[in-house]
């Protein structure tokens, strides 16, 4: 009972219009980015064109807005000393903590899904739906979201200040570790989700947007790799976290310093 | 169930290298008990450790025979009013207390009528539909003590309640505490101030730099207190006249006069404060104001760590 309660109310609270305003005014952005690139590359075709601007763009949003948002399933209660409302109900905590983090993956997952649409309607118009690339990317953004989703709560019950971390991690890290020599790319996820994209590949670009859409690398793992990888990520992450929490103390900063 | 509801066993709680709360060993049955210590004395900590916030360095703390930390099963037994003045600020107050009644467990309907329920033993019937951003102190406390309430717990742990409640407000949650108690309740309650203690129980825990200094009733502090001289400070027209007066009194000690008035030294302050009226009407005698500076917590400490 409570927990369906806990999942949706925490939902609600991270689709508050005043955060999805915010994150529609991001898309949106997207979408002006979007228009840009396609006028000064009109002899791309679309598919590369929505490719260049699916990697470059939303899975690069993928990532920024999961380290915010994990980092609010527990940060913000504790920052806002709220938390001990949650910790002294009859709720165990390894419950308490995956109703919360589900939540969050779900807005993820719905901001960066409504952010694909945006930018295939950028490349495609009205036609946006029928793009199917952007099939492939949904796969991509709710295995994606899931992932960065249990590795960013996990990383906020570890260290202070964790949204600083996960941000860099989002967009530093996952960035250039992904594009580094090697096997160095088994330790970004946005290598996984690439694999598990099938996107098409992009040929002649500028070397900024080739870096930040990760195309400096040829490297590709097999999706048939992608997909265990991703899903024991999560599941570790998940009961590493759950393990984690319930032996978390919860200590007003101004008694712990 | 056992009347001995929640036991600390030589319990202590480090923070790094200082120290929270230092081997106390008590417990708490029914009725209001409270948390007697002064600021950073170790009561938040205590209460921390028996809702199961934190756990004990060493030692033990058991609620109804249960270690509490992160236990669920503790908390369907018990309500905690924190002494933090953190809310979500964008709800109203009931859809506060609606909120954590679903957490608690309770369907939509039963959370419903039994957030009512609750917002109206507090009395906040009236303003409950306001955005809790919007309350006086008074309202938070209420609404803060209506969360405690909602799965009709057996131990209610209040933290500070009284911060920031005008004295008629005072009055109302401290009959409110008296009504809890009287229907089998266990209500421990922490504050620094000590009239404001002596006006909810005489069952007190006293705490003092981490250390159960005494514990039991209230009395027999007071009957320890008595054995020192009680100072009081009389401000009057008349010192000399009432002086006069005064050292005829077997109990008074010493009479000493002063720019304002006088002070005196009396062993069993309770005799006196009893014939200071008589006198006062029987003599004609004016006083403007009269006042103990030993009638505090800090007195109190310093007699019994015989500072």
């Amino acid at each position: 009972m409570s927990s369906s309660y806990l999942y949706l109310s925490t939902l609600r609270d991270f689709l508050r219009l005043k955060r999805v305003l915010t994150w529609l005014a991001v898309s949106l952005g997207l979408v002006l980015m979007g228009v840009l690139i396609k006028r000064v590359s009109v002899d791309r075709p679309v598919d590369e064109l929505y490719s260049l601007l699916s990697s470059t763009l939303v899975f690069r949003l993928l990532p920024l807005v999961s380290a915010i948002f994990s980092t609010q399933v527990l940060s913000a209660e504790i920052e806002q000393k709220t938390i001990v409302y949650l910790l002294t109900r009859p709720i165990p905590r390894p419950q308490l903590l995956l109703m919360r983090s589900l939540a969050s993956m779900t807005a993820v997952a719905i901001i960066s899904l409504v952010a694909a649409v945006f930018v295939s309607a950028s490349v495609h118009g009205a036609g946006a739906l029928s793009n199917p690339y952007l099939y492939r990317d949904v796969k991509a953004i709710l295995i994606g979201a899931a992932a960065y989703g249990a590795l960013f709560v996990f990383i906020s019950l570890l260290v202070n200040r964790a949204m600083i971390v996960c941000i860099l991690i989002a967009f530093v890290w996952e960035t250039a570790v992904a594009q580094l020599p090697g096997s160095m790319y088994y330790l970004s996820i946005n290598s996984y989700l690439t694999s598990i994209a099938e996107r098409p590949s992009v040929t002649q670009t500028g070397p900024g947007l080739q870096f930040l859409s990760g195309g400096l690398s040829e490297n590709l793992m097999p999706t048939s790799v992608a997909w265990p990888a991703m899903f024991i990520l999560v599941i570790c992450m998940s009961f590493g976290s759950m393990a984690w929490f319930t032996r978390f103390e919860y200590l007003p900063r101004e008694d712990a310093e | 169930m056992s009347d001995l509801r929640i036991q600390l066993t030589e319990a202590s709680r480090w923070y790094g290298q200082v120290i929270g709360l230092n081997d106390v060993t008590c417990t708490v049955g029914p009725g209001v008990t409270a948390l007697l210590g002064m600021n950073g004395a170790g009561k938040s900590t205590m209460m921390r450790l028996i809702t199961g916030q934190l756990r004990p360095t060493t030692g033990d703390v058991r609620v109804y025979g249960h270690a509490p930390f992160a236990n669920p099963e503790v908390f369907r037994h018990l309500g905690y009013c924190p002494e933090i003045d953190n809310f979500y600020e964008h709800m109203t107050g009931r859809r506060f207390v609606y909120h954590l009644a679903r957490l608690n467990g309770f369907d939509h309907a039963k959370a419903r009528l039994r957030a009512d329920e609750v917002i109206e033993a507090v009395g906040m019937s009236d303003r409950c539909d306001r955005k809790i951003a919007g309350y006086s102190k008074g309202m938070r406390q209420r609404i803060k003590l209506a969360q405690a309430m909602l799965n009709d717990p057996d131990i209610i742990l209040l933290d500070e309640p009284l911060n920031g409640l005008d004295p008629v407000a005072r009055r109302e949650y401290i009959d409110l505490l008296h009504r809890l108690a009287e229907s089998g309740k266990t209500i421990l309650v922490s504050s620094h101030i000590l009239h404001e203690v002596e006006q909810m129980t005489r069952s007190i825990l006293l705490l003092h730099r981490g250390r159960l200094l005494a514990s039991g009733d209230l009395k027999v502090i007071r009957e320890l207190l008595d054995k020192y001289p009680h100072r009081v400070r009389i401000q009057t027209d008349q010192p000399r006249e009432i002086a006069q007066e005064l050292v005829a009194l077997p109990y008074v000690l010493s009479v000493q006069v002063t720019r304002d008035g006088l002070e005196l030294q009396t062993r069993e302050p309770s005799r006196f404060y009893d014939a200071l009226p008589v006198l006062v009407l029987e003599k004609g005698l004016h006083i403007r104001e009269f006042h103990s500076p030993d009638n505090n917590l800090e007195s109190i400490f310093r007699y019994l760590v015989n500072e």
